[in-house]
């Protein structure tokens, strides 16, 4: 099923509505910093096991690429995590189960690396994988290609 | 090259991350006027309406302040105007008033099934709000709070059947008591040969202790001869409940010299008791 997404084509419109949500998503986080999960990392997990590599990095970088602007004295090191994070997500694809297991799986571990980066915040932690089913079904019925599609 | 595309990226990131300092900081001030441009222009706006708010909240409580202290004057100048000439004028024009800070502001977090009897408010003891307080808004009085939690309290209003106000008329000095009867409000007491009309006003009158004088209460609606000794009066209150969703409340420090007064008057009444039986019957 998922190479079959990645044979096809992927519309540039497609791919500029998942940047544009990103971005959505980056900007949420960015004004309520403290009491909104991290819904820019669950939907860049989604987009790196749903996407090829290239796709997946590109998004990777540029979440990383955002998020680095909110603190420029360590410039770079969100750009670096999340492009490794979803390359290698998006090259390991296959060998995953698509379950909500195994995502609530990758997310928590990724929350981790990511706070060992920048800092933990306990709520954020909690909320964000006690909405990631919820958000990644509600991407699926919006999208219809994500790691869960049928 | 799309193979090896991904490693690019990886590099470029990498290059980012060990970059000097200073080039990342000089870097990052020219792009993070374009990142950062839509979150922290809503994030500006958000903050520009939070303030407005408080702002207007602010006003919204000076408003209700210069309204009581309009409806005391007026209600000063009413009696001044009653006075006779040789009778000193600052005696009769002495009034408490209220100013902005007095004021406590509680949103109106939840009502009973009626919507107009109960008001749940989330101001409660530790916000100095205490029982028998009166609640007000900028166009008149609201009722009274009846039970005081730490963070909640309950404000019984002018439509509960249980509370009576006593009231005065602007125009003729008559004393009447408002009382809701269903979805009614009623002045009470008012003699068949008493002078009203329909539109005048009526005000606090002050007695009780519980609500200050001369808050506007209602105008009269309607006017209804009764076989019976007392006119069947209709009120329209000037304060419409379901359109409100806040109420000011006046705070202790002025009603705490109220509750002095009133400890020392019926001090003085029971002091005078013991020497003529019949204040009883004035009390």
């Amino acid at each position: 099923m998922l190479r079959d997404i990645e044979k096809k084509e992927i519309s540039p419109l497609y791919l500029i509505l998942t940047f544009i949500l990103l971005y959505l998503f980056f900007t949420i986080e960015t004004i309520f910093p403290f009491y909104c999960p991290e819904f820019s990392l669950i939907f860049l997990i989604l987009s790196s096991l749903t996407f090829s590599p290239l796709i997946a990095s590109l998004l990777g970088f540029f979440l990383g690429f955002l998020s680095d602007h909110l603190l420029p004295s360590f410039f770079g090191r969100y750009s670096l995590f999340f492009t490794l994070l979803s390359f290698a997500l998006s090259s390991l694809k296959n060998y995953l189960i698509p379950s909500y297991f195994y995502l609530l799986l990758i997310l928590f571990f990724s929350l981790l690396l990511k706070g060992l980066l920048g800092g933990f915040h306990l709520i954020k932690l909690v909320l964000t994988l006690i909405l990631a089913i919820p958000f990644t079904k509600l991407i699926r019925k919006i999208t219809h290609r994500t790691f869960f599609a049928p | 090259m799309r193979r090896w595309s991904p490693s690019i990226l990886i590099i470029i990131a990498a290059v980012l991350f060990f970059l000097p300092q200073n080039t990342k900081l000089q870097f990052s001030s020219f792009t993070q006027k374009f990142v950062l441009f839509v979150p922290s222009s809503i994030k500006s706006r958000l903050l520009y309406l939070r303030e407005l708010k408080d702002k207007r909240d602010e006003l919204e409580k000076k408003l209700t302040a210069l309204n009581i202290q309009i409806a005391y004057l007026r209600n000063a100048l009413k009696e001044r105007a009653n006075t006779p000439d040789s009778f000193p004028l600052w005696e009769k024009t002495e009034y408490e008033l209220p100013s902005p800070a007095s004021l406590v502001r509680a949103n109106i977090i939840g009502r009973d099934h009626s919507l107009r009897c109960f008001l749940l408010i989330d101001k409660g003891k530790r916000d100095s709000v205490y029982e028998n307080q009166p609640a007000v808004v900028p166009e008149g009085i609201v009722g009274k709070v009846i039970k005081a939690g730490d963070h909640f309290s309950v404000v019984e209003t002018f439509h509960s059947p249980y509370l009576k106000i006593a009231t005065l008329n602007w125009r003729t000095r008559y004393l009447g008591l408002i009382s809701a009867s269903g979805k009614d409000i009623k002045l009470a007491y008012i003699p068949s040969d008493c002078d009203l009309k329909v539109g005048d006003t009526l005000l606090t009158a002050g007695e009780g202790g519980i609500f200050p004088k001369g808050l506007i209460v209602g105008l009269i609606k309607k006017i209804t001869p009764t076989k019976e000794l007392f006119l069947d009066v209709d009120i329209q209150p000037v304060v419409d409940l379901l359109k409100i969703d806040a109420v000011y409340l006046i705070t202790k420090t002025e009603r705490k010299e109220k509750a002095l007064e009133k400890t020392e008057m019926e001090r003085i009444i029971k002091e005078l008791e013991l020497k003529i039986p019949d204040v009883i019957k004035i009390k």
